[in-house]
């Protein structure tokens, strides 16, 4: 019963993917990665639930995959929004820097049917530092209305979620059943992603909207723009 | 299982801490590009408006008045034996005359060439001058004779000068200005005393009013200066500015 409620609150990210789709032709190619990320999850949602509910298998193969999925992905939306990673060979880096740790963690000290929190605490610190480091120079930088922007609801969306991950990551460490604070900290966390899926969905309708501004129509460039 | 949780706890709460020390040096960095950001405008559109004012000030010089004096010179020329026609004459000379003193005088205050051929000491004085010459205000300037003032300033502290005096002109009431320029191993005082009625610089700064003040301030930081104003109402108005003078 509770696998099937926490199936239902994580279906919310169909709410972001519905909207995507329905206004597509207004989605900037700059947001592509976050909209592909989006459908992934979505799909690393359904394997998921058919691991566990069907096959009557745990889960680790698909969250280990999707967290270096994610985290590349992740990493690349924010150095296609430039400010954040600045440089390319930064961005670089970081995506070896990380791929790195995820292979030492999962295929030299472990395997991928067990779960270990170390990658998925690591890339989600990484992540909120460069999620912060990309609202406070849009704080700077930007004269327009801060939440009407899509990238700084995102970098909110992100902060909140992987923020949240690091603390649910040490609690499923510690065990839910170690603890009665790590259990209710596990059980909130279906709540955390039904809350940033809510925030992603304002964010891909903010993307949308902003297209519908005027100026796109007087874009040589405009179709490149798009995907 | 008490090992475990302190050390997640502690890990965790590490790994938050940094989370939070990163959001506040990064707040700090961005407003301190941001400033230097915000410095780097003001110094390119006061740029932007000194050569548009040495612009006008050459055209005005080099080719309206030239004209001018051409125009005179005709004038002169005329063998004119009717005496109306004379006197027009000569009034339309009178006006000509004024309309080129007229010109030198914006053309001056456009770009005072005592500046541009010596130096502010000189530029200064010949400003104050042609202010006492017009009995607009008293001014009383004090400065060291063996001073140096860097090139890279002179322009600026001239311009604040202006502004002090145009100010202390137009809003302090004050019959007497004292202004003073000081020196110290590589800094510079410019330091202005007026005896006028003297504001409130916090209701001042409040209203937007003080757009002289803005301007004053912009300018010293360009220079990389600091100023600071000492005034109460009915008591004056006494400004303080150190520039760094290497």
């Amino acid at each position: 019963m509770e696998n099937i409620t926490n199936f239902i609150s994580s279906q919310s990210i169909l709410i972001p993917i519905f909207i995507g789709i329905i206004r597509y032709k207004g989605l900037y190619k700059t947001y592509n990665p976050f909209f592909i990320l989006l459908i992934l999850g979505l799909i690393a949602e359904i394997i998921s639930f058919m691991f566990i509910n069907i096959y009557r298998h745990g889960n680790a193969p698909v969250i280990k995959i999707y967290s270096l999925v994610e985290c590349c992905i992740i990493l690349y939306q924010l150095y296609l929004w430039k400010s954040t990673v600045k440089y390319k060979y930064l961005f670089y880096f970081l995506t070896a820097t990380c791929a790195a740790f995820w292979v030492i963690e999962v295929l030299v000290f472990g395997n991928l049917n067990t779960f270990s929190p170390y990658f998925r605490v690591f890339y989600a610190f990484i992540i909120v530092l460069l999620s912060i480091n990309q609202i406070n120079a849009m704080m700077f930088y930007h004269n327009d209305i801060l939440l009407k922007n899509p990238k700084f609801v995102i970098s909110l969306g992100f902060i909140i979620f992987f923020l949240y991950q690091i603390i649910y990551e040490a609690s499923f460490y510690i065990g839910y059943n170690k603890s009665v604070v790590a259990n209710k900290i596990i059980i909130g966390f279906g709540y955390i992603n039904l809350f940033t899926n809510l925030i992603y969905a304002i964010a891909i309708f903010l993307i949308t909207q902003n297209n519908k501004d005027g100026y796109n129509s007087f874009l040589s460039d405009n179709k490149k723009q798009r995907s | 299982m008490t090992d475990k949780l302190f050390y997640t706890v502690i890990i965790t709460s590490l790994l938050i801490a940094i989370v939070i020390i990163f959001f506040v040096v990064s707040i700090i960095r961005y407003n301190k590009r941001y400033i230097q950001l915000q410095k780097e405008r003001i110094q390119a559109q006061i740029m932007i408006q000194e050569q548009e004012r040495k612009r006008i000030a050459n055209d005005l010089h080099d080719s309206l008045g030239p004209l001018l004096s051409t125009v005179k010179l005709y004038m002169h020329s005329i063998v004119i034996n009717n005496d109306a026609d004379k006197e027009a004459l000569n009034k339309a000379s009178g006006y000509i005359d004024e309309a080129i003193s007229n010109l030198r005088e914006i053309s001056y205050n456009l770009i005072p060439s005592s500046l541009v051929r010596n130096n502010l000491i000189v530029a200064v004085k010949e400003y104050i001058s042609r202010l006492t010459n017009r009995n607009l205000l008293n001014i009383k300037f004090d400065v060291a004779d063996d001073i140096l003032i860097s090139k890279k300033i002179e322009l600026h502290l001239f311009r604040i000068i202006q502004e002090i005096v145009h100010n202390t002109i137009k809003h302090s009431g004050a019959a007497t200005l004292k202004l003073t320029i000081a020196g110290q191993p590589g800094l510079l005082f410019l330091i202005s005393e007026d005896d006028g009625r003297g504001f409130n610089l916090t209701e001042v700064r409040q209203a937007s009013e003080g757009l002289g003040l803005k301007s004053i301030e912009n300018r010293c930081e360009i220079i990389n200066g600091t100023f600071k104003i000492v005034t109460t109402v009915n008591a004056g108005c006494k400004i303080i500015i150190r520039v760094p003078n290497l």
